[in-house]
């Protein structure tokens, strides 16, 4: 697995299929299969102004799709934080580096600020904020939702196992406003070890 | 420095466990997959810089910086030694990512504020030095790299993002550089959600 230590072959050590099969398996693991995890939110959250949420928390069946997750051989936990159907962020399998992006949109509307936070455990790592465009009526596109204000975050951390990612949405438009369905997303990927 | 090669065996070879052991062994090559080189530095300090078109400022200067990570399978170490920036040891592909942030007010409603990636070969400036043609005009870029001119949110402070993957031989020497011209001294925002400078190998070669 990525965080595996490769061995070191002592004098004399036979190179068994055993050993040998163990050791390509983890090359190929760290290649093929490094641990990264995906949420991806269909529903609509609405967020009151000036009040910092916590994205994919709306309980309720099929609200929440675990998109996809990819484990190492030997990781077989969940990065999927909070009870089914109402996850609330994503875990840190195993120690390393990570790549952590978020995106999600509001719907249109021109009040106020929006904001995005992405959260590791309680320390901010990233920050996105915008003021919505006053000219969405004047864009067109093949998306219907195209005049919604979108977030982007993206950032890479050190993190240990178990350390939680959580996106937080805030807004001041003076009431509630909604984020726009089916396009609030979550990603962690470990890219490599770091060294304490 | 190298990536791993992987050594071609002929028939009859006896596999020694120096051989795999070896740097171009299958535990070389193992170190090689999970220790790719990566690195970031977190402005965690304090600092401004002035109004006006100005030169390019080197942002990470002695002591303004705070190193998150600095890893390499070889052991070889992508952060300057004063913190100003990268230094590719190992020439291939690699993402490289930056954040800067300045703080918002009312006397500063006004102007532009810049971020620059800045690669040069076997050089590194120092704290303070033009790596760059300066600002000229407000939204002309300079020979950066890369660039972004950040959004500004009022009373928020204004962030400029970067983003790239890009092959770079060895020596390559990269940095940041800001500028702002809000006709006032504009404040940098300390933190690893405000200011940072990270890279990553992708892969090899170049």
């Amino acid at each position: 697995m990525p965080t595996g230590t490769p061995k070191t072959w002592a004098s004399g050590d036979a190179i068994t299929a055993t050993l040998a099969a163990a050791e390509l398996e983890a090359q190929w693991n760290a290649i093929y299969s490094p641990p990264r995890a995906r949420l991806f939110d269909i529903n609509v959250k609405t967020i009151a102004t000036q009040t910092a949420t916590t994205l994919y928390t709306t309980a309720g069946a099929g609200n929440l799709l675990d998109f996809e997750e990819a484990e190492t051989a030997t990781y077989t936990g969940t990065m999927l934080s909070g009870p089914a159907g109402a996850y609330d962020g994503l875990i840190a399998p195993i120690d390393g580096i990570y790549e952590v992006s978020a995106e999600f949109s509001w719907v249109p509307n021109i009040v106020g600020q929006r904001g995005a936070i992405l959260k590791q455990g309680s320390t901010l790592i990233d920050i996105d904020l915008c003021i919505p465009s006053p000219n969405t009526e004047l864009i067109v596109g093949p998306d219907s939702n195209i005049g919604d204000t979108t977030m982007h975050l993206s950032t890479e951390v050190k993190a240990t196992a178990g350390t939680k990612f959580q996106v937080f949405g805030t807004q001041s438009s003076g009431g509630n406003l909604d984020t726009a369905g089916f396009y609030g997303s979550l990603e962690i990927a470990w890219i490599g070890n770091y060294v304490p | 420095m190298t990536l791993p090669i992987p050594p071609t065996y002929m028939p009859n070879d006896q596999l020694l466990h120096g051989d795999l052991n070896s740097f171009n062994g299958l535990k070389g090559q193992q170190n090689a997959l999970f220790n790719m080189p990566r690195a970031k530095l977190v402005f965690t300090g304090s600092g401004s810089n002035t109004s006006g078109v100005q030169p390019i400022a080197a942002t990470f200067g002695a002591g303004l910086g705070a190193t998150q990570y600095d890893h390499s399978f070889d052991g070889s170490a992508l952060v300057d030694g004063s913190r100003r920036g990268f230094q590719i040891q190992i020439p291939g592909l690699y993402r490289v990512q930056a954040r800067w942030s300045w703080v918002d007010s009312a006397s500063a409603a006004s102007g532009l504020r810049f971020l620059g990636l800045y690669k040069q070969f076997n050089v590194f400036t120092s704290a303070g030095a033009n790596i760059g043609s300066p600002l000229v005009g407000a939204a002309s870029a300079p020979d950066a790299f890369d660039w972004d001119i950040g959004r500004r949110v009022p009373n928020n402070p204004c962030t400029a993002r970067i983003d790239i993957t890009e092959s770079f031989i060895r020596g390559t020497t990269l940095q940041l550089g800001v500028c702002q011209n809000s006709g006032v001294s504009l404040s940098w925002v300390a933190g690893i959600e405000r200011c940072w400078f990270s890279i990553h190998m992708e892969s090899g070669g170049g």
